[in-house]
């Protein structure tokens, strides 16, 4: 059976002149491959500037990788140019306070991508909003207020909802949880493991937290300057690493020596 | 189907309009204030020349310099008394209310429009044309208004149409600048990238999530360029370049009497006076407006 989601040798470089007759390029990936399916979560750890977000970016189509596949059920996305990214493929962003329109109700946000998908007319989409919102742990009046009347917590949960209204198959977040409370944040990654629970969601999670990301995942994706340096199921990876990088981002990992 | 029909048209009214926050603006006594001016005083441009007691350009030839009312030697014949020919301020004032006024307002509607709009589309252009097109709008913006204006006009020629012309290209490249900067900012922020992911296109995108985040940095360009339109037309009409005699304009009134400042005070405190009301009052309403716009304010 094909993966869900699979992606092979993903290469990414970026212009870093603006002189145009002098060009630059840094490559941010170099060559990044793993696959996924429903029901599972990726991790993909690394520090910061080791391209996770670059990656992250690609995944949702924001980006187009330079070469690479990006299979979906077995069908290379990037060859098609229909392909509706943001019905399948979802993100949760890592800071909740920049990533929703300021000026805009909850209620607007969240109609967003059911205005775009065009199915539903104005009255379903009210009603989906509101069971969004509540399957997340928000009460439905909560629709008509602003953003920045929220907490970070309550916030991410609306994120969480955006992502999920159009009941897609894979929910990229980067770092969702990094920027909340200790407290919050294990609340915000109970949601997350109930609703993959409830809708066999794959997860690819990006993260500084090793010791979250074992007890969270599957798999596990060690990326190290752009390189894939490690890949592969979360036990074999933490209790054998294989490459220097990923053993040395162990040892420094306090989490990582409590937790084994 | 019936009632979801109109539930859906309510909501589709509730969903689709920005809500400006009237509460907020009428709790702003200053921009209330300005608005009460404004109004009054395009209340004047539109039926001042009904109100007028005398032709502007009437010239009472024994009774120049005439002091207003509340002067000693005022009397109810002239109310704000007359000017160096005898003319009639009150008349004059109401008169060029609607010239100043009228002439500012479209002024600034054409720049602002046209502005927006090239400032809009620089902003989603290749960054090569966008660089091209902001180094023209800086060089425009290099020289000062007014000697811009001057140049223009000296070019195509004195006259009331063309210093239009010239103050409306003086003030094109600060709405083109004020808006790619603007929305080159906002595209670079998490909520844009949302909004794309959410598969917005780049047209709604633009009209339904950035544009309510540029709109309160417009309305506040929007009153500083309308002093500088008002101020720039008159002094236009005081070079001899832009309304001319015996043309009523509160800035070419104010230039004219320059010389009498020590005689006659009023001739030239009162355009004046009318003048720094105007910007006054639309500086004050601009800055309600902002506030009444902001969710993060207004809650």
């Amino acid at each position: 059976m094909a993966n869900l989601f699979k992606t092979k040798l993903l290469r990414k470089s970026y212009k870093v002149s603006n002189n145009p007759f002098k060009m630059g390029s840094l490559e941010v990936l170099k060559g990044v491959s793993f696959s996924i399916n429903p029901g599972q979560t990726l991790a993909v750890v690394g520090e910061s500037g080791s391209g996770k977000s670059t990656l992250a970016r690609l995944l949702v189509g924001a980006e187009k990788p330079d070469t690479g596949e990006i299979l979906f059920n077995g069908e290379n996305v990037l060859q098609n140019r229909n392909f509706p990214w943001y019905k399948e493929i979802r993100m949760i962003f890592q800071n909740p306070r920049t990533s929703f329109n300021p000026r805009l109700t909850i209620e607007q946000i969240l109609a967003e991508p059911l205005i775009n998908a065009g199915e539903l007319n104005r009255y379903q989409i009210t009603n989906k909003i509101h069971q969004a919102l509540e399957r997340v742990g928000l009460r439905s009046e909560y629709a008509d207020r602003y953003p920045h009347t929220f907490s970070g917590g309550q916030r991410q949960r609306i994120a969480i909802a955006r992502a999920l209204i159009l009941d897609p198959k894979i929910i990229i977040a980067d770092e969702p949880v990094s920027a909340l409370d200790v407290s919050v944040q294990a609340q915000i990654i109970n949601l997350l493991l109930d609703l993959q629970e409830e809708r066999e969601l794959a997860y690819i999670f990006i993260s500084h937290d090793l010791g979250l990301v074992q007890h969270f995942s599957d798999k596990v994706l060690v990326m190290h300057n752009g390189v894939q340096e490690e890949y592969g199921p979360v036990k074999e990876v933490f209790s054998q690493p294989q490459s220097p990088y990923t053993q040395k981002l162990l040892k420094a990992s306090a989490g990582y020596k409590r937790s084994s | 189907m019936n009632y979801a029909r109109i539930n859906g048209l309510s909501h589709r009214l509730k969903l689709f309009q920005t809500k400006p926050s009237w509460q907020m603006f009428s709790h702003n006594h200053g921009a209330m204030f300005g608005a009460f001016i404004l109004c009054l005083f395009i209340l004047f441009a539109i039926i001042g020349p009904w109100l007028a007691p005398y032709d502007p350009a009437q010239q009472f030839s024994n009774k120049t310099f005439q002091p207003p009312i509340w002067n000693l030697g005022g009397n109810f014949s002239h109310f704000f008394g007359t000017d160096d020919l005898g003319r009639d301020l009150l008349s004059r004032l109401l008169h060029g209310a609607r010239l100043s006024l009228f002439l500012s307002l479209f002024v600034l509607f054409v720049a602002a429009s046209i502005g927006v709009i090239i400032g809009a589309i620089a902003a989603f252009l290749p960054p090569i044309f966008r660089s091209g097109l902001m180094r023209i709008m800086d060089l425009i913006l290099s020289l000062p208004s007014l000697l811009l204006a001057i140049i223009v006009v000296a070019i195509i020629g004195p006259g009331i149409n063309n210093a239009v012309y010239a103050v409306i290209l003086v003030l094109i490249p600060q709405f083109v600048k004020i808006t790619q900067n603007s929305i080159s900012q906002e595209l670079l922020k998490d909520y844009s990238m949302a909004a794309k992911l959410d598969g917005a296109s780049h047209t709604r995108l633009l009209f339904k999530h950035i544009r309510p985040n540029i709109i309160p940095a417009i309305i506040v360009q929007l009153t500083f360029s309308f002093s500088t339109a008002l101020l720039d037309i008159a002094a236009l009409g005081f070079l001899g370049l832009g309304a001319q005699p015996p043309l009523a304009e509160w800035g070419t009134m104010l230039a004219q009497s320059r010389a009498y400042i020590q005689y006659a005070p009023w001739t030239m405190a009162l355009p004046g006076l009318a003048i720094f009301l105007t910007i006054l009052s639309v500086n004050l309403v601009g800055d309600g407006l902002r506030d009444a716009l902001d969710p993060q304010i207004n809650q």
